[in-house]
C-alpha cells in the first residue's frame, strides 16, 4: 500500500478528529420528481369555412395547486422545493408544453409532501363555424429517489371538459379518464423510475360558440426521512489501521 | 302421542342415523378446487390485476414482523405447520368465559401456571379423568384456562414510522391481567390457534365463524358491517366509497382481525389506514432474511448462495400498485380518507390498505393447499375408492393397521363432522362441488381418480350421511344431547369444556347481533326478514336437514312440526320451491310463518337451536403437527384427544352432539392406536420439511420472558414496566425446504 502523504495523513487526522468529536456522520433523503407534458395539434379543420381559424381560440395553461390540494410537512432541517409558476392562459398555435418539477431533501427529519399540477389546453370556438381538431398530449414523467429513506411518485390523469363543465380549478364534474400515468422511485427498489406516454390522436369536435378542454392533473408526492447515523465501528477500524499502517511504513523507511 | 312412542320415534332417529353410518369417507386433495370468488380476478375488470404479484404481497405481508405493533406478524403464531408450537406464555385465564375464573390465572397440574408459564407434559391435559378413557372416573382437574399463542404487549397507539422501527409509538404499561409481579408479559390469545393450511376451503373461519365468508373490504363482518366499503376512483377528480362483496372470501375477512386486535398483534386505536401509512413505503420483510430460493419471493430477495440478507428490492407500494386495479390506488387526491390527528391526511392507497392486505393474504394463504400426504398419495381401490396403501414402501402389518384405522374412523363417526378432502364439513363449498354431478370433472392423484357426483366423498352417497349435497347449506338440523336442534353446518359442540367458558358460535359480533346463522334461520321461519344478515340464510333447504324440521302427517309431535301446527313446502314462500334433488325428500316442509310464531311461546323446542359453546370443526389434515388441540388448547397429544373421544367428551350438555355418545374406542386399544396411525396418514411432508409452498422468510417470535413465571426482568426497551423478551428464531428456508423436519406440539414440552 502507498504510504500517506503529508497532506493525506493531515487530512485523515482531521477527518478522525471531526468524526470523533460528532460520534456520527449526517445521511441525506432526497427526491426529484417532475413531469414534462406537451399538447401537440396535429390538424385544425374548419368545417364552415375551410382554411378560416380566425373565430378559434386556443389557450394553454399551466397552475400549481396551493393548500390543500397540495401540502408540505416537514421536521429538522426538511425542506421542499416546488417553485412552478403559473403560466397563462397564453395563445398557443401548433402545440403548448410546460415541465412540473418538485425536489425535497433531508438530513436529520422527515419530509412528506404532495403537490398537484394542473395542465389545460383550451379551444373556444367564438364565432359560428364550426371546427374539427386533433389533437395528442404526451407526457414524460421521472422520479429520482436517494439517500436514506426516500420515496417519491408521480400520479398523471388527463381528461376532456366541455362548454358544459365549470372551467374553475378543482371542480369535479369531469368525465372519467382518458388515460393515466403513473411513476414511483423508492431507494429500496427503483430508485430513478421514468415513463413516458402519449394520449395518441384525440379528435374534438367544435360547434358554434361551444368550448372543449383537455386537461392532466399531476400529483407529485416525496416521502424522506434521515437522521445522523453512527459510524460503523468497522469505519473506524479502517481509519485506524490506515493511519498505524503508514506510519509504521514511515518509520520503516527511514530506519 | 304418549312418551313411548317419543322414545321410539327417537330410537328410530338414531338407528336410522347409524345405518348410515358408512358416511363419507377421507378422500384426496388433490385437483380439489379452491371455492371460486367472483369479481376477484376475472370478468371485465377484476380487482386484482396480477395474481402473482398479489401472492408475493400477501406472503410478504403475513410474514412480516413490522405489520403488528411490536414484532407480531400473522406468521408469529402460525409459523409451525400453520399453527404455533411455542410452550412459553402460552395461557390466557380464559378471557371468553362468562364466570369470574376467566379472569384470573390458575395453577396446571406441574403447579404452576399463569403468565410466563412453560407448560410442561405433565400440564396435559388441562381437563382430565381420572380414568382417561372413562368419564364416569371423575374429573382429576380442569380449568378453564387457555393454552394459545402470545401476542402483543398492546398499548395506546399514537403513530409509526413511515419508514423505520419496527415498534409503533404506544403508550404501554404492565397489563392488569397479564403481568408477573407487576411487570407486564406480552397478551395471550383466549382461543388456541388453528393453523392456516387449507383454512382456504373453510365457509367461515375463526373457531367461532366470525370471519365472514363476505368480505367487505376493511372488517370482518361481511355484509353486516353498514360502515365497510373500499374507495373507488371515478375519475381524476372524484372517489367514492362503495361497497364490497366477496364471495367466499373469509380468510380476506379473518386478516381485518389480528393485526388491529389488543391481543394479538396492535396497540389500541390503530386503524387500518395507519398500518398502510406505516408499511407502504418500506422494503417488505425490512429486518427478516429472505431465502434467494424462496419459491414465491426469490425473485425478490437480496440474498444469494451462503449469504442470507433481509429484505425484498421492493416496496409495499410498489408491489399494491403492480398487483390491483389502478381505480383502488391511483386517485392522487386527498380530503375524503381522512386524517389522523396532527398528521397529514391519507391517501386511497391507505385508505384501502385493508382491502389489499385481506385480498392479498387470501390469495398466499389459497396457495397453503397440502395435498400431498399420504391419503393422497395412496393408490385408491376402483371401486370404492378406498385407499390401498400399495406401493408406498409399506409393510402389511403397516397396510393392515391402516385400513383398521380408516375403519375405524369410519365405524366411529369421526367422518359424519370430519367430512370430505379437507376432513371437516365446514369446507361447505368445496364438499358440495365435489357431490354435484359434473360430466368429466375429477379429483384425485391421476392413478386414482375420483368423478364429481354423489358418490365423489364416499359409496352410496355416503355425502348424505353428514348433510352434504349440491346445494351450500349453511344451517342443518341434528340430534343434540338436547333434542333435534338447528345448527350452523361444519360446527359443533364436542363437550370440550364447560359451556359457560366459552360461547364459541353462540356469541355476538361488534353490533350485537348473533353470530349463529342457525339464529337467523329462526328469525327466516319467523317472516322477521330484518333478523337475516348472511347470504345463504333465506335459501336453506330444510330437505337436506339430517333430521326433520317438519313432517307432513297429521299427528302432532313436540320437537318438529307437523300439520295440525301449519306447515308448507320449502321455497313456498319466494314461489320457487326447494324441494328438488333432496337428501331427504320427506323432509321438505317448513312451519308457516304463523305456526314458527305460535311455536314461540307454546313449543320452543321446535325453533331450537344448539349453539353454545358451539365450534367450527377444524380439518383433520396434519393433524399431527398441529397441537395442542381444540379451541382451548387442552390436548397436547393425538392419544389424548382419541381418549377423550373414548370417553364420549369432557362435559355433557345440552348442546353436546349426539353422535359424542357413540364412539366405540374405550375398549379397544388397538383401534385406538390404528386411528391415530391412520390420522398420521394426513400429514404432507412438505410441511413437515416446510417445503414450498410452506416455505418462508425468516421469523423471530416472541418466546415468553427472561425468568418464569415467578419472577420477570423488567426493562423492555418498548416501556421499562416491561419484561425482557425471549425469542424463537426460524430460520428462512426455500423451495427445498430444511434438513430436519418440524415436530409434533409434545416434542417441545418441558418433561
Amino acid at each position: 500500500m502507498k504510504p500517506l502523504t503529508k497532506n493525506y495523513k493531515v487530512l485523515a487526522t482531521l477527518v478522525v478528529m471531526g468524526l470523533s468529536s460528532a460520534q456520527t456522520t449526517l445521511a441525506a433523503s432526497a427526491f426529484s420528481s417532475d413531469a414534462t407534458l406537451t399538447y401537440a395539434i396535429t390538424n385544425i379543420t374548419n368545417l364552415s369555412n375551410p382554411g378560416d381559424l380566425s373565430g378559434l381560440q386556443i389557450l394553454g395553461y399551466f397552475e400549481q395547486a396551493g393548500a390543500p390540494d397540495s401540502y408540505v410537512a416537514t421536521t429538522g432541517d426538511g425542506a421542499i422545493a416546488a417553485d412552478n409558476p403559473t403560466v397563462g392562459p397564453v395563445s398557443v398555435e401548433t402545440s403548448f408544453s410546460r415541465t412540473f418539477a418538485v425536489g425535497g431533501n433531508v438530513t436529520d427529519g422527515t419530509v412528506a409532501s404532495s403537490h398537484l399540477g394542473w395542465f389545460r389546453l383550451d379551444f373556444n370556438n367564438l364565432g359560428s363555424d364550426s371546427y374539427a381538431i386533433e389533437l395528442a398530449l404526451d407526457f414524460e414523467l421521472t422520479a429520482t429517489a436517494s439517500g436514506q429513506s426516500a420515496d417519491t411518485d408521480i400520479f398523471l390523469d388527463y381528461f376532456r371538459t366541455s362548454s358544459s363543465d365549470s372551467f374553475l380549478p378543482g371542480f369535479t364534474n369531469v368525465s372519467p379518464s382518458l388515460g393515466f400515468g403513473f411513476v414511483n422511485a423508492s431507494v429500496f427498489g427503483l430508485d430513478n423510475a421514468a415513463t413516458s406516454g402519449s394520449s395518441g390522436p384525440l379528435l374534438f369536435s367544435l360547434g358554434p360558440n361551444a368550448s372543449e378542454g383537455l386537461h392532466a392533473d399531476v400529483w407529485i408526492n416525496g416521502n424522506l426521512q434521515a437522521s445522523p447515523v453512527p459510524l460503523p465501528a468497522a469505519v473506524w477500524f479502517f481509519i485506524t489501521g490506515l493511519l498505524t499502517f503508514s506510519s509504521m511504513r514511515k518509520r520503516k523507511a527511514m530506519a | 302421542m304418549r312418551s313411548i312412542n317419543y322414545i321410539v320415534l327417537g330410537g328410530c332417529l338414531l338407528i336410522a342415523q347409524s345405518a348410515l353410518a358408512h358416511g363419507p369417507e377421507p378422500v384426496p386433495l388433490q385437483k380439489v378446487p379452491i371455492p371460486p370468488v367472483p369479481g376477484l380476478l376475472d370478468g371485465s375488470d377484476p380487482i386484482v390485476v396480477n395474481k402473482n404479484m398479489a401472492i408475493a404481497l400477501g406472503k410478504a405481508l403475513f410474514w412480516d414482523m413490522n405489520v403488528g405493533s411490536d414484532g407480531m406478524a400473522c406468521a408469529s403464531c402460525h409459523y409451525h405447520a400453520g399453527a404455533d408450537r411455542r410452550v412459553k406464555n402460552q395461557l390466557n385465564p380464559g378471557e371468553k368465559s362468562s364466570n369470574p375464573s376467566g379472569h384470573t390465572f390458575e395453577a396446571l397440574p406441574s403447579g404452576s401456571g399463569g403468565a410466563n408459564h412453560t407448560l410442561t407434559r405433565n400440564d396435559f391435559p388441562t381437563f382430565r379423568f381420572n380414568d382417561p378413557l372413562h368419564q364416569e372416573s371423575g374429573i382429576a382437574f380442569s380449568t378453564d384456562d387457555v393454552v394459545s399463542s402470545s401476542g402483543t404487549f398492546s398499548g395506546d397507539f399514537t403513530g409509526a414510522s413511515k419508514f423505520t422501527g419496527t415498534s409503533d409509538q404506544c403508550a404501554r404499561s404492565a397489563d392488569p391481567v397479564f403481568h408477573v409481579n407487576h411487570v407486564g408479559t406480552r397478551r395471550v390469545e383466549p382461543r388456541n390457534t388453528p393453523t392456516v393450511i387449507n383454512a382456504v376451503f373453510n365457509h367461515r373461519n375463526f373457531w367461532d365463524g366470525r370471519a365472514n365468508n363476505i368480505f367487505n373490504g376493511s372488517s370482518p363482518w361481511g355484509d353486516r358491517d353498514p360502515d365497510a366499503g373500499v374507495w373507488v376512483k371515478i375519475n381524476a377528480r372524484s372517489v367514492v366509497k362503495q361497497r364490497l362483496h366477496l364471495e367466499n372470501s373469509s380468510l380476506a375477512s379473518q386478516a381485518m382481525g389480528p393485526p388491529l386486535s389488543d391481543s394479538e398483534m396492535s396497540c389500541r386505536q390503530r386503524t387500518w389506514p395507519a398500518i398502510g401509512r406505516k408499511l407502504l413505503l418500506r422494503q417488505p420483510l425490512q429486518h427478516q432474511k429472505v431465502h434467494h430460493e424462496d419459491s414465491v419471493l426469490g425473485p425478490f430477495s437480496l440474498s444469494s448462495p451462503g449469504s442470507l440478507k433481509p429484505g425484498l428490492s421492493t416496496t409495499y407500494k410498489n408491489m399494491i400498485t403492480q398487483a390491483f386495479n389502478p381505480k383502488y390506488w391511483s386517485y392522487g387526491g386527498l380530503g375524503p380518507f381522512g386524517a389522523p390527528s396532527g398528521q397529514t391526511p391519507y391517501n386511497q392507497m391507505e385508505a384501502n390498505f385493508s382491502m389489499f392486505f385481506g385480498i392479498a393474504l387470501q390469495l398466499y394463504q389459497s396457495t397453503l393447499v397440502s395435498d400431498q400426504a399420504p391419503i393422497d398419495l395412496s393408490p385408491r381401490d376402483p371401486q370404492t375408492h378406498r385407499p390401498t396403501w400399495q406401493g408406498m414402501g409399506k409393510t402389511q402389518e403397516e397396510i393392515d393397521v391402516l385400513t383398521d384405522g380408516f375403519q375405524t374412523f369410519v365405524d366411529n363417526h369421526c367422518n359424519l363432522c370430519h367430512a370430505g378432502p379437507t376432513m371437516t364439513t365446514a369446507a361447505m363449498v368445496t364438499n358440495s362441488t365435489l357431490v354435484t354431478p359434473t360430466p368429466g370433472m375429477y379429483f384425485g392423484p391421476d392413478h386414482s381418480l375420483i368423478e364429481y357426483g354423489p358418490n365423489a366423498l364416499g359409496p352410496l352417497n355416503g355425502a348424505k350421511a353428514a348433510g352434504i349435497n349440491r346445494y351450500v347449506n349453511v344451517v342443518t338440523r341434528d340430534l343434540v344431547m338436547g333434542g333435534q336442534q338447528l345448527v350452523d353446518m361444519g360446527f359443533a359442540n364436542t363437550g370440550v369444556g364447560d359451556p359457560d367458558a366459552d360461547p364459541g358460535v353462540g356469541g355476538a359480533d361488534d353490533f350485537g347481533n348473533p353470530l349463529s346463522f342457525s339464529d337467523q334461520y329462526v328469525q327466516y321461519l319467523l317472516g322477521n326478514d330484518s333478523g337475516i344478515l348472511d347470504p345463504g340464510v333465506d335459501n336453506v333447504r330444510s330437505c337436506d336437514f339430517l333430521t326433520p324440521l317438519a313432517s307432513n302427517v297429521a299427528t302432532s309431535l313436540p320437537t318438529v312440526f307437523t300439520q295440525p301446527d301449519g306447515i308448507e313446502i320449502d321455497g313456498s314462500r319466494e314461489g320457487v320451491l326447494r324441494d328438488q334433488n333432496c337428501l331427504n325428500s320427506l323432509r321438505k316442509y317448513i312451519p308457516t310463518v304463523a305456526a314458527a310464531n305460535a311455536a314461540l311461546a307454546s313449543a320452543p323446542a321446535k325453533l331450537a337451536v344448539a349453539k353454545k359453546a358451539v365450534f367450527k370443526i377444524p380439518g383433520l389434515r396434519n393433524i399431527e403437527l398441529t397441537g395442542p388441540y381444540m379451541h382451548n388448547g387442552s390436548m397436547a397429544t393425538l392419544e389424548e384427544v382419541i381418549e377423550f373421544y373414548s370417553r364420549f367428551g369432557n362435559v355433557n350438555n345440552p348442546n353436546k352432539h349426539s353422535l359424542m355418545d357413540s364412539a366405540a374406542l374405550a375398549d379397544n386399544p388397538d383401534q385406538r392406536a390404528h386411528l391415530i396411525a391412520f390420522l398420521k396418514t394426513f400429514t404432507d411432508d412438505r410441511v413437515r420439511y416446510e417445503k414450498a409452498p410452506f416455505d418462508h422468510p425468516e421469523i423471530i417470535v416472541p418466546n415468553g420472558h427472561t425468568g418464569d413465571s415467578q419472577s420477570v426482568a423488567a426493562g423492555n426497551p418498548l416501556d421499562p414496566n416491561l419484561a425482557t423478551e425471549d425469542t424463537l428464531t426460524i430460520p428462512a428456508v426455500g423451495a427445498n425446504g430444511a434438513t430436519d423436519p418440524i415436530l409434533p406440539f409434545e416434542n417441545y414440552l418441558e418433561p
